[in-house]
């Protein structure tokens, strides 16, 4: 898939709108005022009604016949739903879109639908979904032209990949080469704001190596660029600053970023990440506040109940399960949980080796 | 600086008014400036902007009048263009007017040529700062916009001043999550950046949207309590909106849930109006199309359907069955075992072995409408992994894609789903009825099952595709010579 294949498609809605119009044809073009309705919600960043605009285009398209449009709006209720975290049912929209897809040779966006399908898979199941995942990315690997727009989403996706299984020199390189390709065509807010998510997963790379030098390098350069940040990245951005100060010994200056970092965590309208909570977790353990700790993966845990994302669900308990040992204290009920959540997904023994990793037994 | 966003150049020349001497900068916008004793007669200062050529449109005056009026209108000194006898500005802000909510009124009206639902004024506050509290001095207002179409979430806007200069519109980030008011606030503890485009996003940012949050919620709240005919239309107005705050408000949805108009099979209703005709029981559809035989069901049991394709109505209705512990909630779209009543007859055994013998899954149940002798059953998900099983078969997809469909079937398998749906044989039906009670022969016995069967497949509309659909066609052929011959 190339930027042409891109150009393709616009012409084709263009095309389609022009003519429903013309012919008088309200519904149809109602499919085409809803797509341009939906890029606007998506260049406001305005995930809820992207979601709702989304899901009435879609049903539209089904009503009359229209696949591509189906497609189309498919795609823009996935990235919706993936920005909201909210991915019940999504998996199901994935693979509807994808079985579509085989019926449809002329679409062009056939990259969008797979990588839609890799996302959903990887929100949904972190760990048990590499098997199925890896060879699809390297399928879209094939389609898409390298240094063009869609590699940016492959690339993102293999970051996905290789931190949730552990490859974490592979996952930098992926990110370092992302850095090199930002796209200069694209606006100073929205390079800034891909670039600040770059240099924030570098951060946590680096954390996750014990590499604190390498830390304190990449939350550096964020803070470079966090002029128009949103409150979410704000956050993040104060955690690993306040992360590296616990590091060197600084704690008063930790403690008031990450009370800054705080704040603006209640003022985010966005979803806290994982990454957020992982940095927030590592700050309050790195100054021996076990409780703090818990008390966040709870609420992580709160967020992330009844979003159909089965399989981090099951890992942020497996990680009160961790504290509350280190602790001393009970964990019989979060790791039947745990264990429950885990028999739900294919491949449960992903899940029970993380739980044997803490001193869990994976059986009651 | 921000001058130097416009200008090559900038000429600055002053004299006070106690000195006969006065001075000059001059300064190109890099790190060399010059400061020069000046000839200037009149007291006072002049600034003097050299235009980047990029930026030369500016001279056009009726661009620079705008810009004046957008930027500059609340400013207090007056501003001239060409030697006009009118300033074009000195228009007070709203908040400092004898009677702020009527001017605001008329502000809305003028910028958004339409009268707002409602004015909020917004006042100085003190906002919680860990163990201490700090006082945020703002000023400015809010305002409930009407809707631009039916269906429609209004775009949020929010103008933001420091001293009086307009700095940014589109500040959205000072509002509360979901918020579906616009507004125009001062804030001298606001930051602008160096180019005054923007604001700096800093511990006073966040403290100042801390601030129109708590006083937005309070007034919307006062609303609701001491304005009932209002809030009742700024609900109907901006209900998608009210709903996703009601999302993370428990508060905001009991005062949303009974004046909110949902969507039904039989026109908008409020959930009150709702319960009343449906003996407490939600039905609703999270898809607007359902099939035939979805719909038939539905409206043999007179149900009024409420349309929770948006997300946002699902997960509300759910938060109101949560709390209201005699309501129930039926979703019939995907899972029409909702309208079946399982039924157990052992006159029907030989039926259910019929069937059974055929492969097929077989319960018995009782549904409106009588005249249908048997439905074939099949959920939304059980029927997308019978299409990805026969997409796999037929080879199309790419191999390497087939490990991510494969899972899905098997996982969708592993939990229950009948890929082939279920046969829910009508017990009510008098055909059926009839069929236990007599004593047919074999041959006619089977045909008519066989037609019962082929018509279930036809009526569920989405489990044939054109084979399956001439092979039905085929069996019931069959069926009827056998009972003909």
């Amino acid at each position: 898939m190339t930027d042409d294949d891109i150009d393709f498609m616009r012409n084709w809605l263009s095309d389609a709108h022009a003519s429903a119009k013309a012919s008088g044809d309200t519904r149809r073009e109602k499919l085409g005022e809803l797509f341009e309705k939906c890029v606007d919600a998506i260049t406001s960043r305005n995930g809820l009604r992207q979601l709702q605009i989304s899901d009435q285009g879609y049903q539209l398209a089904r009503e009359l016949a229209e696949p591509w449009y189906e497609l189309l709006f498919i795609h823009g209720k996935i990235t919706a739903r993936r920005e909201l975290h909210q991915l019940v049912g999504a998996i199901d929209e994935a693979v509807a879109a994808t079985v579509l897809l085989q019926k449809q040779p002329g679409y062009r966006l056939m990259a969008c639908t797979y990588n839609d399908l890799a996302a959903v898979q990887q929100a949904v199941d972190p760990l048990g979904s590499s098997a199925q995942t890896k060879p699809l990315l390297e399928y879209i690997g094939d389609l898409v032209a390298p240094h063009e727009r869609c590699a940016g989403c492959l690339r993102s996706r293999w970051i996905s990949y290789f931190l949730d299984s552990g490859q974490l020199e592979d996952a930098k390189q992926k990110v370092l080469e992302s850095l090199d390709e930002l796209d200069e065509s694209d606006g100073p807010s929205t390079r800034d704001r891909a670039a600040l998510d770059l240099f924030h997963t570098l951060a946590a790379i680096a954390f996750r190596q014990g590499n604190i030098d390498d830390m304190a390098k990449w939350s550096a350069a964020a803070n470079e660029r966090l002029s128009n940040a949103e409150p979410t990245t704000l956050a993040e951005a104060n955690l690993w600053q306040a992360l590296v100060h616990v590091f060197r010994g600084d704690c008063d200056e930790a403690r008031r970023l990450e009370q800054r970092a705080a704040a603006c965590a209640v003022r985010s309208k966005d979803q806290l990440s994982d990454r957020y909570y992982d940095a927030h977790v590592a700050y309050h353990e790195g100054v021996g506040n076990l409780g703090q700790a818990i008390a966040l993966r709870q609420s992580q845990l709160k967020s992330l109940q009844g979003c159909g994302m089965t399989g981090r669900e099951c890992l942020c308990l497996i990680e009160i399960c961790r504290l509350k040992l280190r602790l001393g204290q009970q964990v019989a009920r979060e790791a039947a949980h745990a264990r429950g959540l885990a028999a739900q997904l294919p491949n449960s023994q992903a899940y029970f080796d993380r739980l044997v990793e803490c001193g869990i037994s994976p059986n009651v | 600086l921000s001058g130097f966003t416009l200008a090559s150049q900038i000429t600055l020349t002053t004299r006070s008014y106690q000195s006969a001497d006065g001075f000059c900068f001059e300064c190109s916008g890099d790190e060399q400036f010059e400061l020069t004793a000046s000839k200037r007669v009149e007291i006072g200062t002049t600034v003097l902007l050299r235009l980047k050529p990029e930026v030369s449109y500016l001279l056009d005056d009726h661009r620079l009048i705008q810009a004046i009026q957008k930027y500059a209108g609340f400013l207090p000194v007056p501003i001239y263009v060409n030697g006009q006898d009118h300033p074009l500005n000195r228009q007070p802000p709203p908040w400092i007017q004898d009677d702020p909510i009527a001017a605001a009124n008329a502000f809305v009206t003028r910028e958004t040529q339409q009268e707002p639902l409602a004015i909020i004024p917004l006042r100085e506050s003190r906002v919680a700062l860990n163990h201490d509290t700090l006082t945020v001095p703002l000023r400015g207002f809010l305002w409930v916009p009407q809707k631009m179409h039916l269906g429609e979430t209004t775009s949020a806007d929010l103008r933001v001043y420091i001293r009086r200069m307009l700095i940014c519109k589109g500040e959205t980030n000072l509002l509360p999550k979901n918020a579906f008011v616009s507004g125009v606030i001062e804030c001298p503890m606001l930051q602008p950046t160096a180019s005054r485009e923007a604001l700096v996003h800093d511990d006073a940012y966040e403290m100042v949207a801390q601030a129109i949050d708590c006083q937005l919620q309070e007034a919307l709240r006062s609303i609701a309590r001491h304005q009932p005919d209002k809030w009742k239309e700024i609900v109907s107005l901006h209900g998608n909106s009210l709903l996703a705050w009601a999302e993370d408000d428990w508060e905001f949805q009991i005062l949303i849930e009974d004046l909110l108009l949902l969507n039904s099979s039989q026109g908008p209703q409020t959930l009150p109006d709702y319960l009343a005709a449906s003996d407490g029981v939600i039905y609703f559809c999270t898809r607007q199309l359902g099939s035939l035989q979805e719909r038939v069901m539905s409206e043999s049991h007179g149900l009024p359907v409420l349309d929770a394709s948006a997300r946002a109505v699902k997960a509300f209705l759910e938060r109101y069955a949560g709390r209201h512990p005699n309501t129930r909630l039926v979703q019939l779209d995907g899972d029409l075992a909702h309208l079946l009543q399982p039924a157990s007859d052992p006159r029907f055994a030989e039926m259910l072995q019929y069937f059974s013998q055929l492969g097929q899954k077989v319960q018995l149940a009782t549904f409106r409408p009588a005249s249908i002798p048997a439905l074939l059953v099949c959920t939304a998900r059980a029927q997308l992994a019978r299409e990805t099983r026969e997409a796999l078969s037929h080879g199309d997809v790419p191999q390497s894609v087939t490990h991510s469909l494969q899972r899905f079937v098997v996982e969708a398998e592993q939990q229950g789903e009948a890929l082939d749906g279920v046969l829910m044989l009508n017990t009510d039906c008098p055909l059926l009825q009839n069929m236990v009670q007599r004593d047919l022969n074999n041959r006619q016995y089977n045909a008519t099952l066989q037609i019962v069967y082929q018509q279930a497949k036809f009526f569920s509309g989405r489990l044939l595709d054109t084979a399956q659909a001439t092979a039905a066609f085929d069996f019931v052929n069959h069926a009827l010579l056998e009972m003909l011959t």
